[in-house]
C-alpha cells in the first residue's frame, strides 16, 4: 500500500476516534465484566487483557460500525477464555446462564460514560446517611461484616441497606441517560 | 415456596453474590432460582451494574484519574483533584467517627507494587490501554505491560519484596496482583526471575498459555517458544500445572519442563542453561528431587538426569 498524506491522515484520525472510543467504553465494558463474572475482583485483569486485545485489532477496527458492541464480544471471548484458564476457581455462573446474562446485557441502551457521570451526580442526591455507608463501603473498600461492627449493626441489615442504595442509585441513573431500567419499582 | 418468597430469597442471594460473600450452596440455589425465573435476573444486574460502576470509579480514582482512559483537560485534573481530595478528608472523617482504621493499602492492585530498576533499548509499558516509554525508576501498576522490542534491549523489575525479573529483547510480560498473589503472564519471549522467600499467604504465579507455575522463592527462566514453554528451575522448586490437562509436576533445581497443547509431549529434563551456575555460584541442588503429584501425570515421561 502506498502511504499518501490522505492515507495517513485517514490512519491518524481513525486511531483517534478508536481511541475516543475505547476511553469511552471503559466503565461499560467493566460492569459487562463484573456482571458476567459475578465478580468485580477479577474483572480488572480480564478488562486490561481485554484492551490489549482490542489495540492489537484496532486496525480492523471500522469507525462506521458501533464501536461498544464489538468491544463487548471481544469481551466476552476475553471472559471464556478466563474461565477455561481458571475452570477450578468457583464460577458464578455456567455456560448457559453467562449467555443470558450477556444478552440481556446487551440490551442496555444509555451511552457508557453518561452512566458514570450520572453516578455522580446521582450520589449527591442520596441521604448524608446513605451517602456514607455507600462511601465507606466503595472509597474506602471496608466490606460488610467489617461495616457491621463499625454501625454496630447486624451484618444482613447493612447488606439490605447497600442493596436498597443501589437499588436507588440505579433508578436515578436510569432516569438520568434515559436507559433501561431493568427492574420496574 | 411461593413465587414472592423465592423472589424474596433470591434477592438475599443477590447481595451475597454482589458482596462476594456467597458459599458454594448458595452460589448453587442462586443459579437454581435464575434458572427457574430468568426475569430475576434483572434484580442482578441491576445490583451489579452499581456495584461495577461504583469499583470502577473507585478505582479510576485510586489510579489518579488518567489509568482508565478518562480524560480530563487541565483544569478538570484540578477539579477532579479537588474531589479527591474532599473524598479522603471525608473517608478519613468518616473512618474517625466510626472508630474503623483506614487501610488506603486495601486496593493494593492499583498501589505501584513494583519499579523498573534498569531499562535499556526499546522498552515500553502498556498501562491504562496507552503505551509509553520505560525509564529506570518507573513504577509499574497491577496489570502493566512490561515490553523489550527490537533486536536488542532488556528490562529489569524489582518487587518490593526484593524479587527480580529480566526481561530480554522480543519478549512481553504482564504484571498483576491478586489476593497476595504476584502474576508474571508471559506472552512472548522469556525472562529470568529470582523471587525472595515468601511470606506465608504469598506466592508468585507464573501465567504462560501453556500452563502455570507457581514459587514461593526460587530462581528460575521461562522461554515461550513455538513448541509450547519451557520452564527451567535454577534453585528451589516449583509446581507446574498444564492446561491442557490440569496434571501437575514438581520441578526441583537444574530440572526443565516443557509445557505445551499435547497431552503426551511434556518431559521432565535435566536442564540445558545452566543458569544455576551464574545466579546461585553453582550451588544447584542438583538433580535430586523430582516429585510428581496426582495421578493424573500418566502421560508425562519423566528422564533421569546423565
Amino acid at each position: 500500500m502506498i502511504m499518501t498524506k490522505e492515507t495517513i491522515r485517514d490512519g491518524k484520525q481513525k486511531e483517534g476516534v478508536f481511541d475516543e472510543e475505547l476511553t469511552r467504553s471503559q466503565s461499560d465494558l467493566f460492569v459487562y465484566i463484573s456482571a458476567l463474572m459475578g465478580n468485580a475482583e477479577v474483572a480488572r485483569d480480564i478488562l486490561q487483557e481485554t484492551n490489549l486485545l482490542l489495540c492489537r485489532e484496532a486496525e480492523r477496527y471500522d469507525p462506521a460500525r458501533p464501536f461498544l458492541p464489538w468491544a463487548r464480544t471481544v469481551a466476552y471471548y476475553q471472559v471464556m477464555s478466563w474461565r477455561k484458564r481458571n475452570y477450578r476457581e468457583r464460577l458464578v455462573f455456567d455456560d448457559t446462564l453467562l449467555d443470558e446474562v450477556a444478552a440481556s446485557l446487551n440490551e442496555e441502551t444509555s451511552l457508557p460514560h453518561a452512566q458514570l457521570d450520572a453516578l455522580e451526580g446521582c450520589l449527591k442526591k442520596l441521604p448524608e446517611r446513605m451517602r456514607s455507608l455507600f462511601e465507606a463501603r466503595y472509597a474506602q473498600g471496608l466490606r460488610v461484616d467489617k461495616l457491621a461492627s463499625a454501625c454496630g449493626r447486624a451484618p444482613n441489615v447493612v447488606a439490605a441497606s447497600l442493596y436498597r442504595i443501589r437499588q436507588l442509585l440505579s433508578a436515578c441513573v436510569e432516569d438520568a441517560t434515559g436507559g433501561k431500567n431493568y427492574v420496574n419499582r | 415456596m411461593s413465587i414472592a418468597e423465592q423472589e424474596a430469597r433470591f434477592t438475599l442471594l443477590v447481595m451475597a453474590v454482589v458482596e462476594a460473600t456467597a458459599t458454594a450452596k448458595e452460589l448453587s440455589e442462586f443459579r437454581e432460582l435464575m434458572r427457574a425465573h430468568p426475569e430475576f435476573k434483572l434484580q442482578y444486574l441491576e445490583q451489579m451494574k452499581i456495584h461495577g460502576l461504583m469499583r470502577y470509579r473507585q478505582e479510576m480514582r485510586n489510579a489518579g484519574a488518567g489509568r482508565y482512559f478518562r480524560r480530563s483537560s487541565v483544569i478538570g485534573q484540578v477539579h477532579v483533584w479537588w474531589k479527591v481530595a474532599a473524598g479522603l478528608v471525608a473517608a478519613a472523617l468518616i473512618a474517625v467517627l466510626s472508630g474503623v482504621a483506614v487501610n488506603v493499602c486495601r486496593y493494593s492492585n492499583t498501589v505501584a507494587f513494583a519499579t523498573i530498576e534498569t531499562a535499556y533499548g526499546e522498552v515500553s509499558v502498556f498501562s491504562g490501554g496507552k503505551t509509553s516509554e520505560a525509564w529506570e525508576g518507573r513504577q509499574l501498576y497491577a496489570g502493566d505491560e512490561l515490553s523489550v522490542s527490537g533486536s536488542s534491549g532488556a528490562a529489569c523489575v524489582v518487587w518490593k519484596d526484593g524479587s527480580r525479573l529480566t526481561l530480554p529483547a522480543v519478549s512481553r510480560v504482564v504484571l498483576s496482583l491478586s489476593k497476595g498473589e504476584k502474576r508474571i503472564t508471559l506472552l512472548a519471549g522469556a525472562f529470568d526471575a529470582t523471587f525472595s522467600k515468601q511470606l506465608p499467604g504469598e506466592s508468585y504465579m507464573i501465567v504462560t498459555p501453556d500452563g502455570r507455575a507457581k514459587v514461593l522463592g526460587t530462581t528460575i527462566t521461562v522461554i515461550r517458544g513455538l513448541r509450547g514453554t519451557e520452564v527451567s528451575v535454577v534453585q528451589g522448586r516449583v509446581r507446574v500445572e498444564r492446561f491442557v490437562d490440569g496434571a501437575e509436576a514438581d520441578v526441583s533445581s537444574r530440572y526443565e519442563v516443557l509445557l505445551s497443547d499435547q497431552k503426551n509431549s511434556v518431559n521432565l529434563s535435566p536442564t540445558k542453561f545452566y543458569w544455576a551456575d551464574r545466579f546461585s555460584g553453582g550451588r544447584g541442588a542438583g538433580a535430586t528431587a523430582k516429585q510428581f503429584v496426582g495421578n493424573s501425570l500418566g502421560n508425562i515421561a519423566q528422564r533421569e538426569p546423565k
